[in-house]
């Protein structure tokens, strides 16, 4: 976990994460892609897949620092949500508009709680076990 | 179809704390709003840029786009079709966390929405806006009120129109409510018209020339109403069949059995009740003193009664003794004499229309004889009456009842004098704690004049604990404290003979 606590998914990023991840790797070897200089041509098969492996995994990347970024931008706001609302009781407000307003702020904070750990997992979706 | 009201409160005070309370909420909630709608949309935004990385995937790797039934050359194609697969979830999981976010930020707009209208945080603006349109309009209907005259009629056979388009009546129902926004200013600018105000006091007052006009047409109508209606005052205690008013403990009680009274005194068979009958309950004190709690219905406009048409007229005088002398004025403090209300006891009145004039009327010009604690008004013009300062006044008005805007005029907006205005709601509104159903009978759209809104404006507004509220409220218990006693109906009569008044 990262030190806001919210769920680091970078370390999965790996090239075997790419090849291996979902239900292709069982037609074919498994194998490790090995970097190979991006200005260089390919000059065969394995070089050309290689260059595509890495091609593919920078996009993933970029994916997930994006999704890493919102989802900290999230945490913050959310965070912020949860620290505010602790503090908008306001006691002397009597009758049914008082209650439904204290109950509707303890369903909020609880949701938001709910909602922060939704936005944490969200980038861990590039690494699920999907099919095609 | 069920009609609904929306309030807001004006006037009326609020203590520091809550102040701070309410505020810091209102700006909590409104704030958090606006940071999760703004991340809702980040999230949005995020969704949309991964589908174009995707996008952008499928178009560098066109072996992708293929069937998966046509074998590809190249492994690495599937790596490439998985991470479309992935970035697609990942989309979804975006926009599912962005509709979250969006979902809780809505949330805090609607907490924020309630908190503002319990604390009438909108209502002081939206009194100036009213304040400056009524200022105009009274301008130019002092100015020409012909034209603006013919102007209102017009609006009024706007709103007939759409009425009858919509509902198929085509009732005076839709004219008051297509003309309620220069009600009260066209009124003013009449009535400075009438009464000569000059221009100095068009600018710089509101309904002083509505008074000073009724003052005027006083001076003449009540000479000739005594002359064909009698001014003798006849007044005799009655017995109900029912109980329309019963103890009261809290303002929306005391309306309902107003309008309670007024069912009874009109189905005569059932009540044992008639026309222009008032009752008169009496609380006993710890002290051994008595609290009353008088209940005034509206005009009926019978030929032999107090609550006549004609009266509304003098209650809105100017001029206090006009006023005073009003028959149902004297009706209604002659009745108190007879119940036995004396001078110190606590004395809170309420009435619909008239018998709301009538209570500010009594709480204005019969000081030396009533100790008036609280007067409760349903859809009485009563902003012009200089009602005693230590008398507190909540007052409920629907924005397009004609009726309440007779005065020309805003009421004060002081600590002591409330005023609920209700309006109609569209039955789909989904704020919290919107709006109050309406207990009338389903059909054309009535007046908003009748009680029944009335009730439900002030149902609305109190179901949001505004704080200005429960104060007026707790005034109005304190001020009729005391062991129920029981209620005393009184029936008036005008006419040539037997004079029973002062």
């Amino acid at each position: 976990m990262a030190s806001n606590g919210s769920m680091d998914t970078t370390h999965h990023i790996t090239p075997l994460t790419t090849s291996t991840a979902g239900g292709w790797h069982a037609r074919r070897p498994v194998r490790m892609l090995i970097a190979a200089g991006s200005t260089l041509v390919p000059g065969s098969a394995a070089a050309f897949d290689t260059t595509r492996a890495q091609a593919l995994l920078a996009v993933m990347r970029d994916c997930h620092a994006l999704m890493q970024r919102m989802a900290h931008e999230c945490d913050t706001a959310l965070d912020d949500l949860l620290r505010t609302t602790a503090m908008v009781r306001i006691d002397a407000w009597h009758g049914p508009a008082g209650e439904l307003y204290r109950e509707r702020i303890r369903a909020l904070r609880t949701q938001a709680a709910i909602v922060r750990a939704q936005g944490d997992v969200a980038p861990a979706m590039l690494f699920g076990q999907g099919t095609i | 179809m069920t009609r609904y009201v929306t309030s807001s409160v004006h006037g009326g005070s609020f203590g520091v704390a809550d102040d701070g309370a309410y505020l810091h909420a209102h700006r909590t909630l409104a704030s958090q709003h606006d940071v999760l709608t703004a991340c809702a949309a980040r999230w949005t935004r995020t969704a949309c840029a991964l589908s174009s990385r995707r996008m952008d995937v499928s178009v560098r790797f066109p072996a992708t786009a293929l069937p998966t039934s046509t074998p590809s050359m190249h492994a690495p194609d599937g790596d490439a079709d998985m991470l479309m697969h992935r970035i697609a979830c990942a989309v979804d999981a975006c926009n599912d966390v962005g509709v979250m976010v969006r979902r809780l930020a809505d949330e805090c707009g609607r907490l924020a929405d309630l908190v503002a209208r319990a604390w009438g945080i909108y209502n002081a603006a939206e009194s100036r806006n009213r304040a400056r349109t009524t200022k105009v309009v009274q301008l130019l209907a002092k100015a020409d009120p012909l034209a603006m005259s013919v102007i209102g009629l017009g609006m009024g056979l706007f709103g007939a129109g759409y009425g009858y388009a919509t509902e198929g009546t085509f009732g005076v129902a839709h004219m008051s409510h297509a003309t309620s926004w220069m009600q009260e200013g066209l009124l003013a600018g009449i009535g400075d018209r009438m009464s000569g105000a000059s221009p100095l006091d068009t600018i710089m007052r509101n309904g002083s020339g509505v008074a000073a006009a009724a003052g005027r047409i006083t001076a003449i109508s009540a000479p000739a109403n005594d002359l064909v209606q009698g001014s003798r005052l006849t007044i005799r205690q009655v017995h109900a069949l029912t109980a329309p008013v019963g103890y009261a403990d809290n303002t929306a009680t005391a309306l309902h059995d107003l309008r309670g009274l007024g069912r009874a005194n009109a189905d005569t068979a059932r009540s044992g009740l008639s026309y222009a009958t008032i009752a008169i309950s009496r609380y006993a004190r710890a002290d051994g003193t008595n609290a009353w709690l008088v209940t005034i219905p509206g005009t009926d406009g019978q030929a032999d009664s107090p609550l006549g048409w004609e009266q509304n007229v003098e209650l809105m005088s100017d001029d206090a003794t006009e006023r005073a002398h009003a028959d149902s004025a004297r009706f209604v403090a002659e009745a108190m004499r007879r119940a036995g209300v004396a001078c110190g006891d606590p004395v809170a009145l309420i009435g619909h229309s008239q018998g709301g004039i009538i209570a500010a009327t009594i709480a204005s010009d019969y000081t030396d004889e009533f100790t008036v604690g609280h007067v409760v008004t349903a859809g009485s013009p009563i902003a012009n009456h200089p009602v005693a300062k230590g008398t507190w006044v909540t007052s409920v008005e629907m924005d397009d009842e004609l009726v309440a805007a007779l005065d020309g005029a805003a009421n004060p907006e002081q600590g002591r004098w409330l005023t609920v205005r209700g309006s109609l709601a569209h039955e789909d509104d989904d704020r919290l704690l919107a709006s109050s159903a309406v207990d009338i009978a389903e059909g054309p759209s009535g007046l908003t004049h009748d009680l029944a809104y009335h009730e439900a404006a002030y149902a609305s507004a109190a179901q949001l604990g505004t704080p200005a509220l429960e104060r007026h409220d707790d005034h109005f218990r304190r001020t009729i404290a005391g062991e129920y006693q029981g209620t005393s109906y009184w029936q008036g009569r005008i006419g040539d003979r037997g004079d029973e008044d002062r």
